[in-house]
């Protein structure tokens, strides 16, 4: 935040949501369960993955950036390999997360999907999604090579730094690595240099500096910067809102209160502002 | 490879309704419970190596020791004193401080403990296990602390988790390091020789 307010600098994100499974899974079955769960009910998972939709989306949306600058953040846990198969991946996970993500785009928002551990066999599916509209992190375990060659065109790709190089390197390592992802997963556009997760916090400061320099020297698409930060505060025209997920609905604690003097709206609006807060506060404690 | 035997092939192809009901019918015909077990660990070997192979993920894996774990709780009541059958040898595993990801070394411990060992304390093994990477200066000094005692050279000290690689392991001082729980079951075979 201090660098955003005092130095300008943007926020790598902004809100967050995970997959329907993986908030089923992380949050409600555990692993143990959910694997178990994939064998003896499949059924119930897909149908439990599709109902979780709404109540993660909106959660998503209340936390996000107002002005829908920053993406809005995926940490993806089970979608690698080895934890479920491709096939698993595609009849499991996909399908609900494909349909929440376009729910959030629709809105108007971006997405930062942390793709945890090795996606290369799944991460092709992001091609099914709206061009531009998703940065997808590459881990360390992910070829980042590879990921430029299936994604280029389609979305921009983070990653390609191993953090225990930063960590425990030299800044030579650091210069050389990042003149080679420069020279070729940086061409064309669409890549940002970046640990497999983050930027480490033992990274030594030599090893960042070394990274900066050589972006400075190897990175350069032209010299000059001619971007403006897009700030847009509105959804996209004809975009229908979710209805706001409450604990209790007003007409319930209405039907309790029974006759209400006076204006109902002036305690209506304030109890579904509360509930709505409160709904989102457990939902986001569910993962 | 040893060849399966019907309750570990149940096992191994996860049908657990089957599984289960063998396990019944066996014990009431007096089968040894001892070498049930031991039919299963064979199949928890299978397991692992068809994991290996890229045949099984860790979908499967969980799978075949939740039904293992429901086989235990008819067989190991009648163990008594034996325990779960001659242990090959033991291995302690923990996850390293500052650390709270614990999925990993589960998966470990139960795949270790499918293969015969007995997964507890006072050992050759020690596994480290981390998903996050400021834990290096935690498994440095679980290792420095055992040179200290005098007792690094007979501990065989394993790093596992995602962060870790040969880089990793030569900082800290460990002496192998694991991506996946079957590399580190390979490594106890080869420190107990079997």
């Amino acid at each position: 935040m201090t660098l955003q307010t005092e130095l300008g600098m943007p926020l790598p994100m902004a809100g967050y949501m995970l997959a329907p499974f993986d908030n089923l899974a992380d949050g409600l079955r555990g692993l143990n369960g959910i694997m178990v769960d994939i064998f003896k009910q499949p059924d119930k998972v897909m149908e439990a993955c599709d109902a979780i939709i709404p109540h993660i989306v909106n959660t998503a949306l209340a936390l996000a950036d107002p002005l829908r600058r920053y993406p809005i953040f995926m940490p993806l846990h089970r979608g690698n390999v080895p934890f479920l198969s491709p096939k698993q991946f595609e009849t499991f996970y996909w399908p609900s997360f494909k349909k929440a993500m376009n729910m959030l785009i629709d809105a108007g928002y971006t997405i930062r999907a942390y793709l945890e551990g090795d996606w290369g066999p799944n991460w092709h599916h992001f091609r099914e999604m709206p061009k531009g509209k998703i940065i997808c992190d590459i881990d360390v375990q992910g070829d980042i090579f590879k990921a430029k060659e299936d994604l280029k065109g389609y979305q921009c790709i983070a990653g390609g730094m191993p953090e225990s190089t930063l960590i425990l390197g030299t800044p030579d390592q650091v210069r050389e690595r990042t003149k080679l992802l420069c020279e070729t997963v940086g061409q064309d556009g669409g890549y940002i240099i970046n640990g497999g997760c983050s930027i480490p916090y033992d990274t030594k400061p030599e090893n960042y500096r070394a990274m900066i320099d050589a972006v400075l020297e190897y990175g350069r698409y032209k010299d000059s910067i001619d971007f403006e930060p897009q700030i847009n505060p509105n959804p996209p025209e004809g975009w229908k809102p979710l209805p706001k997920g409450m604990v209790t609905p007003w007409q319930v604690k209405r039907d309790e209160l029974g006759e209400i003097k006076g204006d109902e709206n002036l305690i209506r609006i304030g109890w579904e502002t509360l509930e709505h807060m409160a709904f989102n506060w457990l939902w986001a404690w569910i993962w | 490879m040893n060849k399966l035997s019907e309750l570990a092939k149940y096992l191994v192809d996860l049908k657990d309704q089957e599984f289960i009901e063998l396990v019944k019918k066996r014990l009431d015909d007096g089968d040894d419970p001892m070498e049930m077990i031991q039919e299963c660990n064979t199949g928890m070997v299978e397991v692992g190596m068809r994991f290996e192979r890229g045949e099984y993920y860790i979908s499967e894996l969980i799978m075949s020791s939740e039904i293992l774990k429901k086989a235990m709780v008819y067989l190991e009541p009648l163990m008594g004193d034996l325990k779960k059958g001659p242990s090959k040898g033991t291995v302690v595993i923990g996850t390293v401080k500052d650390d709270i990801h614990d999925i990993g070394k589960n998966i470990a411990a139960t795949l270790i403990k499918g293969s015969g060992y007995e997964v507890v304390d006072l050992a050759k093994v020690l596994g480290l296990s981390a998903l996050l990477n400021l834990t290096f200066p935690s498994m440095k000094a679980v290792v420095d602390a055992l040179k200290e005692a005098g007792i690094r050279d007979q501990v065989t000290v394993i790093i596992g988790g995602a962060p870790c690689n040969e880089e990793v392991r030569q900082s800290v001082g460990a002496d192998h390091f694991a991506l996946d729980a079957t590399k580190g079951v390979k490594i106890c075979q080869q420190v107990y020789g079997k």
